[in-house]
């Protein structure tokens, strides 16, 4: 009678220490999937950044190449880049890189009269294909 | 001896050697999932913390002026660095756990300069068919107006 206590508690304590080792690799998988995703993430976001680190140098390289400034509209127009000539004589300049994943990076700059270029906005945008909809809010 | 007192303990010694049985390989089994679990938790901390020094080392090279001392500095000579198990700088190879290598380009222009390349970080003495623990691509322009052009 004394061994199948024994016996019990025996399979009780082993049967604790299974679950709480596979609870144990269950935490530790879910914690490198979403290492995985974080690395995933920040390799689209970087990719995203270099481009448009990459088209900001062709901006500035083209600013640098012309004589007046004038001439900037049309060669930013020629090299695909979205351009407008403001009131105040300025140039602003709108891209966007290429989508990695669901990410892609939108800038916006202005180059002034004596062809000094200012970021005006650097803003990452998270598309989502229209898989996560977004709740209306309760009207009361 | 009375056959069925030698039978009952003959039962006995089997099933204790039965339950002992069981002990060991349960035993064994949970040990190897324990070991699993810290092994892969390991190895998520490791490509995190790599992560996480590829970002620092942009974020370092976004702050410099992009001469090439400068990037020399940060990127070390050779375009490689030995790291310690924290992710630090370390002079001495032997003493170093990581590897880092950035694999970079310069292209100098009139409106300034332009460095694109990669970030890697390796297990240390790890062969290169070995895949790196993380690999970060970067690209960082730094305006002529500063002054830092080539």
């Amino acid at each position: 009678m004394r061994i199948y206590g024994l016996s019990i508690v025996m399979v009780l304590i082993l049967l604790c220490l299974t679950v709480f080792g596979v609870l144990s690799l269950a935490s530790a998988q879910a914690e490198r999937t979403l290492s995985e995703k974080n690395a995933e993430h920040l390799t689209q976001y970087a990719l995203c950044d270099a481009e448009a680190q990459r088209m900001l140098a062709e901006v500035h390289a083209a600013a640098a190449s012309i004589d007046q400034p004038r001439k900037l509209p049309a060669l930013l127009d020629a090299m695909a880049y979205s351009c407008t000539v403001l009131d105040n004589g300025q140039v602003a300049v709108r891209y966007e890189t290429a989508r990695q994943g669901q990410l892609s990076i939108t800038v916006e700059l202005t180059v002034g009269p004596g062809r000094d270029i200012s970021v005006e906005s650097y803003r990452l945008n998270v598309q989502t294909d229209g898989a996560v909809e977004r709740p209306s809010l309760w009207q009361g | 001896m009375n056959p069925t007192v030698r039978s009952k303990a003959g039962l006995f010694m089997l099933e204790f050697t039965l339950m002992l049985l069981i002990f060991a390989v349960s035993s064994t089994v949970i040990l190897r999932l324990f070991a699993a679990a810290d092994r892969v938790q390991q190895q998520a901390e490791a490509a995190d913390a790599a992560l996480n020094y590829a970002q620092c080392a942009i974020e370092r090279l976004k702050a410099c002026d992009g001469t090439d001392a400068a990037l020399l500095e940060i990127l070390g000579s050779g375009d490689s660095q030995w790291l310690d198990a924290g992710f630090l700088p370390v002079s001495d190879p032997q003493q170093a756990v990581y590897l880092a290598r950035a694999d970079y380009l310069k292209e100098d222009s009139e409106g300034g300069r332009l460095i694109e390349g990669e970030i890697l970080i390796q297990q240390a003495g790890a062969g290169t068919e070995q895949p790196p623990l993380c690999s970060l691509p970067f690209g960082i322009f730094y305006p002529a107006e500063r002054g830092n052009a080539a």
